[in-house]
């Protein structure tokens, strides 16, 4: 393989990487926005949308297409019960209230993962075979599309819903301000449960596309999670565009740090790369402060 | 309030109760798995292969009636959690001696308590570290992580395969296995053309292989445990890379087809002789043992031995011999662990002595191929 073709080999493998980040970041957003909160519950979204999908397809046998879907739905719902149950009854709305909360049913379902599936990482098979396409030299996987692809049209979704839709534009002006959207006649506890259904469903969606080639288990969520969070501050936390560019470039940096400098400082060079920005730029790099976070 | 006070009084009662024995009062040893996290699969596989060798232990009378406890804890596969676990059981439970951990760093960072407290321990890991220097209170059952390579360097050099490319976790036993490969380039003449890292909770390692692969190596050794065997062998197929690649001798697991699925195929690892167990000749001398304790492990467990098995059950049954030779003693246990001769394993002979903590050679490996779901001998 030429150096050019190497290249390529890390962008490729980077933007694929860098698509799953940008998706949890994305989930990140979406109740950061709505409730102003970090949910940490957003790790387990992503372990439980590939534990789900193994479930309905590797130990119930429903169809590879259908399992995604109810996978999904089945994440969507918890997102939504979460929002009825713990976040909704709490009585103090409390910013620091409402994470550690989030911080307790994190581990409180990681755990009960744990217990229901086993500690061992489980394999999901690939969308549609393994045979390796080669482009200008270097190769991918048919699964690294359907995370490029099924990435693209989460994000056109999102932008149509966000724009297009009254719902839609109703939880951006529950973002921008709850007290002017809720006398503007919107019911903004609708637009926090319907932020928490969305991330889970997005969360869901990351877990279940990445874990053909990664495989998945009980704790996978965690890192990814972790990543997605930096992707979404690199962005400008708040800031779709801004998530789905951090995902990206911290995908690829951390490919091609691996690969041209040293695999010893893969996961540094990403968090090195964001303390930089965070340094010059602390609202992130498509960040415009407190007044627009949609 | 009534309510919750009665049942904490109920709840206090089980507990005392379950802690009566009605008879001879059990010997106890310690046992430390990586039984959650990327070890799991070893450590759960490593606690069900010690407990038959407890319970057939027992059957035959234990010490002297005296039957022997296994006190469980779970590492959760971190360096700290290991240490918390150790320090929990040795100042809650009177054990007499130590198995496992599982991995290389948990087992490292156990060591100063262990040798401190002067408990006999006999561990999962495979890193050579573990041995080297020799202490006094450490043995280990998996073979040398040297020995294991050594197969492997072998093999190369027998196809005449001589450009290697390394890629190693950055865990403990990764960096091992990085120090071990230069020393025996030397020593069988090939060249490690590259060497890269991953965490062991990376999802993704194709980037280093990439950079490996542009070296042009003919052949690709990756030493690590868990989950990055079935990713790092995918992203080597997704890369197209024909050239053999070979894992760790903690890779002759069930669970690697799993891990990797179709990409497994054709992937060498130095094993224990269990995972082809019904090919051996039937002059070799483990072969009774291996059939009959791989028909006991799955009729109990459901579940098909790797080759982590072979080497729990050895540290197990070497352990009890010493026990039963010793009396609940730590240091006479410790003195006749290191007395223990011809002893015949699943694993191998093991002639353990002062200045050999693993008591194996590379004599007792087998190197295997995974093909179409299960392991063939390769020679």
């Amino acid at each position: 393989m030429g150096f050019y073709e190497q290249i390529l080999q890390f962008v490729l493998t980077g933007l694929t990487i860098g698509a799953i980040y940008a998706l949890v970041a994305l989930g990140f957003n979406i109740i950061h926005n709505a409730t102003g909160i970090v949910n940490f519950v957003q790790c387990e979204f992503v372990t439980l949308g590939g534990m789900m999908m193994y479930t309905y397809y590797s130990l119930l046998g429903i169809p590879l297409i259908l399992s995604f879907f109810l996978s999904m739905t089945t994440i969507i719902l918890l997102g939504a019960l979460i929002e009825r149950g713990p976040i909704r009854v709490a009585r103090s709305k409390a910013i620091i209230v409402l994470v550690f909360i989030t911080i307790g049913l994190s581990s409180t379902i990681r755990g009960t993962a744990l217990l229901a599936w086993g500690p061992d990482n489980v394999p999901l098979p690939s969308f549609s075979g393994e045979n390796v396409i080669r482009i200008l030299g270097a190769a991918i996987l048919p699964q690294h599309l359907w995370i490029f692809g099924i990435t693209i049209g989460v994000v056109i979704f999102l932008q149509y819903f966000f724009h297009r839709t009254l719902i839609g534009k109703a939880m951006r002006a529950t973002a921008v301000n709850r007290k002017a959207a809720s006398l503007m006649g919107i019911s903004v506890n609708r637009m926090v449960l319907l932020s928490f259904a969305m991330s889970g469903g997005i969360g869901a969606v990351g877990g279940m596309i990445i874990a053909p080639i990664t495989t998945t288990s009980y704790d996978t969520g965690i890192m990814l999670a972790l990543k997605g969070f930096s992707a979404a501050i690199l962005g400008g936390y708040g800031n779709n565009a801004g998530a789905i560019a951090g995902g990206l470039i911290l995908g690829v940096l951390e490919s091609l740090g691996a690969g041209l400098i040293s695999s010893k400082f893969k996961n540094a060079f990403a968090f090195l790369i964001l303390l930089l920005v965070l340094f010059f730029k602390p609202t992130g790099l498509l960040g415009y402060g407190e007044s627009e976070r949609v | 309030m009534k309510r919750g006070l009665l049942i904490i009084l109920v709840l206090g009662f089980c507990m005392f109760s379950s802690g009566v024995s009605y008879g001879a009062e059990p010997i106890k040893i310690g046992a430390i798995f990586s039984l959650t996290g990327p070890g799991a699969h070893i450590g759960v596989a490593q606690r069900n292969s010690v407990l038959i060798a407890i319970d057939e232990f027992n059957k035959k009378g234990g010490v002297g009636g005296r039957p022997v406890e296994m006190v469980v804890g779970d590492d959760e596969s971190d360096p700290t959690k290991a240490v918390m676990a150790l320090r929990k059981m040795v100042e809650t439970q009177p054990i007499v001696a130590l198995i496992g951990p599982t991995r290389t760093d948990t087992g490292m960072a156990m060591i100063p308590t262990l040798e401190k407290e002067g408990i006999p321990t006999f561990m999962h890991a495979g890193g050579d570290v573990i041995i080297t220097p020799v202490r006094k209170w450490i043995f280990k059952s998996p073979y040398r992580a040297a020995d294991a390579m050594e197969r492997i360097a072998l093999y190369l050099k027998k196809h005449n395969l001589t450009k290697v490319g390394f890629l190693h976790a950055s865990d403990g036993f990764g960096k091992d296995g990085a120090a071990i490969v230069d020393r025996l380039a030397a020593k069988h003449g090939f060249e490690v053309v590259a060497k890269e890292t991953f965490d062991m909770k990376d999802v993704d390692m194709t980037a280093q292989l990439t950079r490996i692969n542009a070296r042009g190596p003919r052949a690709i050794i990756i030493w690590t445990i868990g989950p990055p065997m079935g990713i790092t062998t995918k992203n080597a197929r997704a890369l197209g890379i024909t050239v053999p690649l070979f894992q760790c001798h903690g890779g002759a697991e069930p669970i690697f087809f799993r891990l990797a699925g179709d990409a497994a195929e054709g992937v060498m690892m130095p094993s224990t002789k269990i995972v082809v167990a019904d090919k051996l000749p039937d002059t070799d001398v483990q072969k009774k043992k291996l059939v009959d304790y791989i028909k006991e492990y799955e009729t109990r467990f459901k579940d098909v031995p790797g080759t982590m098995v072979a080497y729990g059950a050895d540290a197990a049954y070497l352990l009890l011999e010493a026990i039963k030779q010793a009396g609940p003693d730590r240091a006479k246990i410790r003195d006749a662990l290191e007395g223990m001769k011809g002893y015949v394993g699943l694993s191998g002979i093991y002639n353990l002595s002062p200045e050999d903590h693993t008591g194996t050679t590379a004599k007792d490996i087998a190197l295997v191929k995974a093909e179409k779901g299960r392991f063939i001998l390769v020679e």
